[in-house]
């Protein structure tokens, strides 16, 4: 069953922000005079398709203050809004009424909702208003809440089944592992009968086919966009200048680049990855994607030259491959450097904050929520860098991490890592700023540590565009490898998650496969010896 | 219709419906009424009914089919008023009844003062005879059962009329008075159901008004609502006249019992269609589960709630759906049909509500109306529904009767026959 | 497994390390050495009681007399050690502008509420069963701020405020018993008219068997694994050895160095005043701040936690589970008895060599037990040693990785987490494991880190601690952790032991271990 991850960034009226911490501390704390006591229990059985829930309120800066309601849930985002209402309606609606009215269209239904007295439903309002992630990743993608509780339970009942103490526990080590599978199997039956249907699919066919057509719809877009400098040069200038003009600007673009390629004084981390050895390790897949373009864009350009020219059909074939060949070329050896080139510029001369100022009453209370449980929930907030290449590299370049989560994450794993339940980036404040809200397994400190050492370049390109993150070298080196730099910046990006609503805390995303992992196998009537073998490793 | 207690009434409970093309036509209506929903939903979801060509100028009518807007209507009752007062004042006599108020103190005090007589703990009593009618009736059927009147009409009026403490009037019969009057307020009418109501409105209150003298000459024996509001009054708490309380009486057993016969047959319907939730209901049923049992009968009500659509009268000018780009003005006098079937399969809010799911969630459901007139009957419903079917259900292999009359059979807006067969061997073995 | 071992036989690392001049002068020589040929020792911890009119650095002055302490640049034949908990700089009168430059963790010690709970020491709020029933008895007492959020503190929660208060550990290490007694017999004396008294004590003995294997108190070879830090300034050999499993970032060690996240180890500051202190002391100027001196530079922190440990108690316990695990498996479990089971919940055989599913490791150098290897290889599942074993959790090397691509990112990231550990035992050994004869015994667990929170606590939290580690549920560590089932990783199916915890919190905080020119400073002031 597929996820949803949504959220609602509501500017607070500054006025009205101390109101609406406390209305949101009320939550945890009702005030059992006016306010009918209502457990996590009951608001999670009335939202029976949420995983995570969680409201922050990101302070004032250059900004007024950001309220942002965060949800992740089974199925569409429609009938949750109607959950959360009954849920929550009544605590929600005054919230909301500390929020500015929306200055577009939208400003009469706020008025609707929040009317003294509104009787209005809170849901369309929550709809309209819940922006979409520019990026998200689902640890256990596929995996709805019931199920993740059920094959938990499952989990705890093979547990129980397996060390129930006295005779019992003699047979078990002697059977082979298909057996044990087997006899397991028959004793559970009973109290999980869901094993014995056929377990639905995490993903189906349509979501993964969506997913590759919108990586492939983007790829081929910016590559359109890339080798169009050179098929204008091409169709606009004869072979003989061309080769000139191509020669020159290669000479001119590589040798800046490698003038100022290199890192800044006292900012190099000898990480193994750069743009270079990363692109030459993907070179198949490169020129494999460059194939199909050329092929792809051959059924465009050539009656486009036929319109624009007096060719025939037969002879606008060589000019329109002319131009694409020059249009390649000139992306891979000149237009991607040169980007590389200014991209390289703006990194020297960018504000690295050294000392971010981290307020050590709001990390005290940051700290005093983290850790409770095995999952933890964190929001950050971070402004991000200025300029037009800037802009359009975080949107792409989101773009792109987004689809290629989805179509090449299979298990979980990002690099070695499989730390997060539900993750999201999203851009706030008409794009200025963008905020992550990520809920994860283990503490802050493990869940940044690891990815400062496990997956820096990707941390790096991912956060790189945030104003003050340390020094970066062609787009994913050095940065999040400063890691206690990249620490500390990070902490001050962050603010205390208010409140923070789990289905399920103590469920590691990797306990969750581990679980379905058993689950899959003890739904199969028998296994063979070989995959019982295999099996029986996560008992 | 087979009906062997004491009738002093030859009248069906039913009037014949219309019949040959109209008939038709009223069919192919209610047939196609998913697919007109579904059309306005997409594309004019407030959709306000084009004036006749000859008719008078009437105030403007509008469908509400999308969820938001349903219960936008329902929850905004300082806008949209219930629309039964006029014929309300007709059968009561002028008398003003909760079922017809706006949201005033009246109203609320209205509604208190009858919760202080109709109460939770009656709950359980009234299941259990429920049950046990539905029991001995479903036993002594031979494997053969009318389901609509031999068994859900006889046990409803039977057990609430007794609850109740009103008792067949002379030379009348309960089940047909009330229907008719029920029929009257809440459809429309015609002229010759104005003549029944002429007739029977004044009867019914002649004969509660002479029940109610008859208890209080007697002692005040018994603990039925008639017993107990005679003891409020005896005992001069304010309110307790005999007007008010021959009102709210008659206002429970007009409004009340004629619904269970026309919901849990189409429910039953709606099952029958289906072999998991049938299956999965007569498991219940035979576990007794009445909780996932009354879930299985409310999921299968959505399949076809009690109307179509609930009508109110805009008593104000509003704008529904305000700040989307939907919003319609809705002018004061208008009426308003609020399409709870068409609101409870709009995919907007509700999850593939073409699947028969027992997960759903209360806010999912409209099959008690929503808001200020929320059925107040709704909790004794709760606890009969699933009493009085699961006798049935509980029965082994059951299924249609062959031919039309195992198809659950309609005269008008009213179920009037569904038979079913089952097995009756061995039915005694099964654990209850 | 043979192709893994010829791999790396010309690139073995064997461990030893220097430090460069100046920084060899400058930092405390229980940084390079752990005194293997000053096996005895006392701790003493000591308590600034004196008036406040007393200058803050004039104990130091009457110490430095009588125990100077010892610096890294060479063999001694008897050495001193001198650490500070934040109260007892703050005691002796450092400037607030410098104790506010500590690290957060170091600041508020170990106790503090959110400390507690990460590091297992609590649980809802009440002293778990890692930690002696009373309570921790001694520490820094740093005074801790009232919660932010009261709902946050569970109801009861204790305070962490210890009866004894420890503002310095001073370690004397020496050759012989004889030795150690008459000198802190003498410094106890020199320091008590400085109003510094010593309130506590353990001696701190390496009491190294016949064989010459140091064995902690259960009778596990003991101390087996340290990193080996490198920096191209400041150590010898410059350069970490190419694959090596145990090099970390010299600033993983010592601050003001570049650290594992490629970054100075930030230490403290004081202020640059008229006075010319600092550079009376020798602190150079730091780098980023204009106008105060580099505190840090060469010195670093210390986690210290006094485990007591009850050897009966933990060897009757797996006798007892020995016995039920022997019962369940009538057909293979001849081979399970106490020491099988407590050389699973270590993770290596009580010689110190590393199990393997078909026995212990084997050695390249006959004397001792191979330090240099991975799990990924050879022992993925452990079948060997298990993967919730103490030396597991305590450094998962590559065993966390789950493709062989990862290995090498997983090792590196790994050793970002190191701590060096400077440990002794308190105690005499005991005589028969099996029988109580009523003596305190245990460890004094000293760890040296610059990073408090990525190295000492991440390991606790992240490691030793948690319930989820490579992907067991609710489990934690055998030997330190809170009373949990293990997993024995077998075939055909994984044993369940539950064990108690026998290793519990007797005291500890926080120490900073400074460099001799921040002695230095300290005494001036």
């Amino acid at each position: 069953m597929r996820q949803t991850t949504s959220s609602i960034a509501l500017e607070v009226k500054p006025d009205s922000e101390a109101l609406l911490l406390s209305l949101i501390a009320r939550l945890d704390r009702p005030d059992a005079a006016t306010q009918p006591a209502m457990t996590k229990t009951d608001l999670l059985a009335r939202m029976p398709s949420l995983h995570f829930f969680s409201l922050t309120v990101f302070p004032r800066g250059v900004f007024d203050p950001l309220f942002v309601i965060e949800a992740n849930f089974d199925g569409p985002a429609g009938p949750f809004w109607p959950q959360l209402e009954a849920a929550l309606g009544p605590q929600l609606r005054p919230m909301i009424a500390c929020c500015k009215r929306p200055a577009d269209g939208c400003g009469p239904l706020y008025d609707a909702v929040t009317a003294p007295g509104s009787r209005r439903d809170l849901a369309p309002y929550l709809q309209t208003r819940a922006g979409k992630p520019s990026v998200y990743h689902h640890g256990n993608r596929g995996m709805s809440r019931q199920r993740v509780v059920n094959e938990a339970a499952l989990f705890s009942a093979v547990e129980a089944e397996l060390d129930a103490a006295g005779q019992v526990a003699q047979t078990w080590r002697i059977l082979p592992p298909a057996d044990i599978h087997a006899r397991l199997r028959e004793k559970l039956l009973p109290q999980f009968a869901w094993l014995a249907q056929p377990a639905p699919a995490r993903k189906t066919l349509g979501e993964k086919l969506g997913d590759w057509v919108r990586l492939a719809v983007l790829v081929l877009a910016v590559l359109v966009v890339l080798t169009l400098p050179g098929q204008i040069a091409a169709g606009l200038v004869e072979t003989d200048r061309l080769v000139i003009a191509f020669v020159l600007l290669t000479a001119i673009v590589w040798g800046s680049l490698l003038r100022i390629a290199g890192p800044l004084e006292g900012t190099a981390t000898h990480g193994r990855t750069n743009l270079l050895n990363f692109a030459w390790r993907q070179i198949f897949k490169i020129l494999i994607a460059l194939a199909v373009f050329f092929a792809v864009a051959m059924l465009v350009v050539t009656p486009t030259t036929v319109a624009i020219s007096h060719l025939s059909w037969r002879e606008a074939v060589i000019p329109s491959a002319r131009a694409l060949g020059w249009g390649i070329a000139a992306m891979v050896v000149i237009v991607l450097p040169a980007l590389v080139l200014w991209l390289r510029w703006l990194e020297r001369r960018d504000s690295t904050q050294d000392a971010p100022t981290i307020d050590e009453a709001v990390m005290r209370l940051m700290r005093e929520r983290e850790d409770h449980t095995p999952i933890n929930h964190m929001a950050a907030m971070i402004p991000l860098k200025p300029g037009i290449l800037r802009t359009v590299l975080v949107h792409v370049g989101h773009r792109g991490l987004h689809l290629a989560l989805r179509v090449f994450i299979k298990d979980g794993y990002l690099a070695s890592m499989r730390t997060i339940h539900f993750a999201h980036w999203a851009f706030v404040n008409n794009g200025a700023r963008m905020m992550f809200l990520s809920n994860y397994d283990l503490s802050w400190e493990t869940y940044f540590d690891d990815f400062i050492e496990k997956a820096h370049e990707g941390l790096t390109l991912a956060f790189g565009s945030g104003e003050g993150f340390p020094p970066t070298r062609l787009l994913i080196q050095d940065g999040a490898s400063h890691g206690t730099l990249f620490k500390a910046w990070a902490r001050h990006s962050m603010t205390v998650s208010r409140y923070w609503l789990a289905a399920y805390t103590d469920i590691t995303s990797d306990q969750i496969e581990r679980n379905f992992r058993i689950a899959a196998g003890l739904r199969q009537p028998t296994l063979t010896p070989e995959s019982a073998a295999q099996w029986i490793v996560d008992l | 219709m087979t009906d062997p207690a004491p009738d002093p009434s030859t009248e069906p409970v039913l009037r014949p419906g219309p019949r040959g093309l109209k008939a038709l036509v009223g069919r192919l209506v209610l047939a196609g009424l998913p697919l007109v929903f579904a059309v306005s939903r997409a594309i004019r979801p407030i959709l306000k009914l084009p004036a006749l060509p000859f008719g008078q100028k009437k105030p403007p009518q509008f469908i509400i089919t999308r969820y938001d807007d349903v219960r936008e209507v329902f929850q905004t009752d300082t806008a949209f008023g219930v629309p039964y007062k006029a014929k309300l004042d007709v059968i009561m006599g002028g008398e003003p009844v909760f079922v017809g108020m706006a949201d005033t103190p009246l109203y609320r005090g209205d509604l208190a003062r009858l919760r202080e007589i109709v109460r939770g703990d009656d709950l359980a009593a009234l299941a259990l005879q429920s049950s046990a009618q539905a029991e001995h009736i479903v036993a002594g059927a031979s494997g053969q059962l009318e389901v609509v009147d031999a068994l859900v009409r006889r046990v409803t009026f039977d057990v609430l009329g007794a609850y109740i403490g009103i008792p067949h009037p002379p030379g009348g019969n309960l089940p047909v008075w009330c229907t008719r009057l029920f029929e009257f307020v809440f459809m429309p009418s015609d002229a010759q159901l104005i003549a029944d109501v002429d007739r029977m409105a004044p009867a019914m209150r002649a004969h509660i008004d002479s029940e109610l003298a008859r208890r209080r000459s007697g002692g005040i024996e018994g603990d039925d609502l008639v017993a107990r509001a005679l003891r409020k009054q005896a005992s001069g708490e304010p309110g307790w006249t005999d007007a008010w309380i021959r009102t709210a009486l008659m206002g429970l057993i007009v409004g009340g019992p004629p619904q269970p016969p026309m919901v849990l047959p189409q429910a039953l319907e709606q099952l029958l269609r289906r072999a998991k939730p049938l299956r999965d209901a007569q498991t219940a049923a035979k576990r007794a589960d009445d909780a996932l049992l009354l879930r299985i009968l409310f999921e299968a009500m959505r399949f076809d709630p009690i109307a179509p659509m609930i009508p109110r009268t805009a008593i104000a000018d509003w704008t529904l759906a305000a700040g989307t780009d939907r919003a319609r003005a809705i002018p004061a006098g208008s009426t308003v049909m609020a399409a709870i079937q068409s609101a409870m399969v709009d995919t907007r809010r509700i999850p593939d509500p073409g699947t028969f799911d027992l997960m759903r969630l209360p806010h999912e459901y409209f099959l008690f109306g929503h808001g200020l007139h929320q059925c107040f009957g709704e909790h004794i419903n709760r606890a009969m529904f699933p009493a009085l079917m699961r006798p049935l259900l509980a029965r082994s292999n059951l299924r249609r009767a062959p031919g039309k009359a195992g198809h659950l059979a309609k005269q008008g807006f009213f179920p009037s026959a569904l038979t079913v067969l089952f097995d009756t061997a061995g039915q005694d073995n099964k654990p209850g | 497994m043979s192709a893994r071992k010829s791999d790396r036989g010309p690139k073995r690392d064997d461990g030893s390390w220097q430090l460069t001049e100046p920084h060899a002068g400058m930092a405390q020589g229980m940084v390079v050495s752990g005194y293997d040929h000053l096996p005895t020792g006392e701790a003493l911890f000591l308590e600034f009681a004196w008036d406040r009119h007393q200058r803050g650095g004039a104990w130091l002055a009457a110490l430095n007399a009588i125990a100077p302490v010892t610096p890294a640049d060479g063999k001694v034949p008897r050495s001193v050690s001198l650490s500070l908990s934040w109260t007892g700089l703050a005691r002796m009168g450092l400037d607030q502008r410098a104790l506010a430059s500590f690290p957060q963790a170091f600041r508020e010690g170990m106790y503090q509420r959110d400390r507690m709970r990460r590091l297992g020491d609590t649980c809802d709020g009440q002293w778990s069963d890692c930690v002696i029933p009373t309570g921790p008895r001694w520490s820094g007492n740093t005074p801790q701020l009232p919660p932010e959020d009261p709902a946050s503190v569970p109801p009861g929660q204790v305070d962490g405020t210890t009866p004894i208060t420890v503002h310095a550990m001073l370690l004397l290490f020496t050759a012989t018993d004889a030795e150690v007694a008459a000198w802190s017999a003498e410094v106890e004396q020199a320091l008590v008219p400085q109003g510094v008294h010593v309130v506590h004590r353990r001696p701190i003995a390496l009491h190294k068997g016949d064989d010459g294997i140091v064995r902690e108190h259960f009778g596990f070879a003991d101390g087996m694994s340290q990193p080996v830090p490198f920096d191209p300034d400041a150590t010898v050999p410059a350069a970490a050895v190419p694959n090596g499993w145990n090099a970390v970032a010299l600033g993983d060690v010592l601050l003001g160095h570049i650290n594992g996240h490629h970054d100075i180890a930030a230490g403290p500051v004081v202020p640059i005043e008229p006075d010319g202190r600092t550079a009376a002391a020798g602190l150079p100027r730091h780098p980023r701040a204009g106008d105060a001196a580099d505190f840090g530079l060469n010195g670093t922190f210390l986690a210290v936690r006094e485990l007591l440990q009850d050897v009966p108690g933990f060897w009757t316990a797996l006798t007892r589970e020995a016995a039920r695990l022997r019962t369940e498996d009538p057909h293979g479990g001849d081979v399970i008895d106490a020491t099988w089971l407590g050389e699973r919940v270590i993770g290596r055989c009580m010689a110190g060599d590393a199990l393997r599913a078909n026995g212990p490791l084997p050695r390249n150098d006959p004397a001792t037990p191979d330090n240099e290897f991975g799990f990924y290889d050879d022992d993925q599942l452990g079948y060997g040693c298990p993967i919730g074993a103490h030396m597991r959790r305590g450094n998962p090397r590559d065993g966390l990785a789950q493709r062989p691509d990862q290995v090498r990112t997983l090792r590196e990231a790994a050793n970002r987490h190191r701590i060096l550990r400077r440990g002794r035992k308190f105690g005499p050994p005991i005589a028969d494991r099996m029988v109580d004869d009523g003596v305190e015994r245990g460890l004094l667990f000293l760890a040296i880190n610059t990073d408090i929170e990525r190295q000492f606590e991440f390991i606790m939290q992240t490691w030793m601690m948690n319930p989820n580690f490579a992907t067991l549920f609710d489990e934690a560590d055998p030997l330190v952790g809170t009373a949990t089932p293990m997993s024995l990783q077998a075939k055909p199916l994984r044993r369940k032991a539950h064990l108690e915890n026998f290793v519990k919190l007797a005291g500890g905080d926080y120490f900073f271990l400074p460099s001799l020119p921040a002695l230095k400073y300290l005494e001036l002031l």
